[in-house]
């Protein structure tokens, strides 16, 4: 099961900072921010943040889902610029869509490029990969990582957090394509094709099992707020273990003489001895 | 001739896209309670609300497959009192079928329920389908559907089934 998070109540998971580094500056070429998730309400006024870095409030940077009066969808504040948002009206993130995989990705550059977004929805098995397309689309580089990570939550409180259910968050210091991106939505195996920054499943039985960053970076839960194991079955999605089929030592065929076996005693009387 | 056996892990477990007939279970991280060390697992959690939840495996019948066919599951669950049916389907596809994988029809489904252990909530309980084959061979691409319909009159439990692991067993030649 995946974690709840209940916007009235500000619900978060802090963390140490690990890795994080900041937004469009990772060192293979960019930055790319992921999380799995499904909502439970249209959040229509202040923030419904679903990952934010900082130390205090405005944050180093943060990935957002709706924003306003649902006219913003999938958005990333970088700390310096105003949002940048994606997949707006129409095409939004909305309750309706079920279990979704969003993501965000941006080159790193020494001035102002696009932001791209990135969303799938499970029930309709549908790709959506389009440009930053509200009214600012470019950002620079994050301006930093502060000293602290919020899974479902923005740093500076007051009912700014996730409403619904997250799954993983995964931050990976590559501009990714559209097609590395795209393998994302159905195994826990390609979050890793660039080693991520950060990386969080959040599919413990219990509250009290702490949320660790399983890239062993330590970014690791440190202190929580609010949050429930969820109830909604996350489809697809899996660790992408294999089966294991044990192997077997090939059977004697028919008339194939398997080597005598003989005993000790028996060897010992060969040998001559008495 | 002996018993061949495939392993088959919650994290290995294909899951369906949520969709209409097609739910998922939830998958979830356990820990133990052991002092020190503790044991860290994952688990497929089967309703026990109402729905039919189902998870798959897929993968080829090895060469030395002569005939059977059998599921088992181990599982547990938090109550000491009830049942859980489970249930399981084999599809079996064999190269230059008329049936492609994704038009083949899986066959009729096998049950057993199972009575949760009476005595601690919590502990292990052990399931053994004895599955409808749909003519497996060697060499044939197979898919095994687990699935828990806990809206069934036979599945009196009301808490999740949790599935620890499962193991396809079957004869060598």
């Amino acid at each position: 099961m995946a974690r709840n998070f209940a916007h009235s109540a500000d619900a978060r998971v802090a963390c140490s900072l690990g890795a994080i580094g900041q937004f469009g500056a990772g060192a293979g070429g960019g930055t790319t921010v992921a999380a799995i998730l499904k909502k439970a309400t249209d959040v229509t006024s202040g923030y419904s943040t679903i990952f934010s870095v900082g130390t205090a409030d405005p944050n180093n940077w943060a990935f957002y889902s709706t924003f306003g009066a649902n006219t913003k969808s999938i958005g990333i504040w970088n700390g310096i610029d105003d949002s940048v948002w994606g997949l707006n009206t129409g095409e939004g993130l909305l309750v309706s869509d079920g279990w979704a995989f969003i993501a965000a990705s941006k080159a790193t550059s020494a001035s102002r490029v696009a932001v791209r977004f990135h969303r799938y929805v499970y029930n309709t098995g549908v790709w959506t990969h389009a440009n930053a397309n509200d009214a600012q689309t470019t950002i620079n580089n994050g301006s930093g990582a502060g000293t602290t990570v919020y899974l479902g939550s923005h740093i500076g409180g007051g009912s700014t957090s996730f409403d619904g259910d997250i799954e993983v968050i995964g931050v990976i210091p590559a501009n990714l394509t559209d097609q590395q991106i795209e393998a994302m939505a159905f195994s826990l195996v390609p979050w890793f094709q660039y080693q991520p920054q950060g990386l969080w499943m959040l599919d413990q039985s219990a509250t009290a099992q702490k949320v660790r960053d399983i890239t062993g970076q330590g970014a690791n839960e440190s202190t929580l707020t609010a949050t429930s194991v969820g109830t909604s079955s996350v489809p697809v999605f899996n660790y992408g273990h294999s089966i294991h089929v044990p192997r077997r030592a090939p059977t004697v065929a028919a008339g194939v003489r398997r080597p005598r076996q003989i005993s000790v005693g028996q060897a010992v009387m060969r040998a001559g001895v008495r | 001739m002996a018993t061949g056996t495939i392993i088959l892990t919650p994290g290995s477990a294909v899951l369906p896209d949520g969709s209409a007939s097609n739910l998922a279970p939830g998958v979830s991280r356990r820990q133990g309670t052991q002092t020190g060390k503790k044991i860290h697992y994952l688990t497929l959690d089967f309703d026990g609300a109402g729905a039919l939840e189902l998870a798959m495996w897929t993968f080829g019948m090895p060469q030395d497959y002569a005939s059977g066919g059998s599921l088992r599951i181990s599982w547990k669950l938090a109550a000491t009192a009830n049942a859980v049916k489970w249930q399981a389907q084999v599809g079996a596809v064999t190269a230059a079928d008329a049936d492609t994988i994704d038009e083949h029809a899986f066959a009729a489904a096998a049950t057993v329920t199972t009575n949760v252990n009476t005595t601690e909530s919590g502990r292990e309980n052990e399931s053994i389908i004895t599955l409808t084959m749909d003519s497996a061979a060697a060499g044939d691409t197979i898919t095994i559907v687990v699935f828990r319909d806990s809206a069934d009159a036979a599945d009196t439990a009301t808490q999740d089934a949790l599935l620890v692991w499962a193991t396809f067993e079957y004869t060598t030649t």
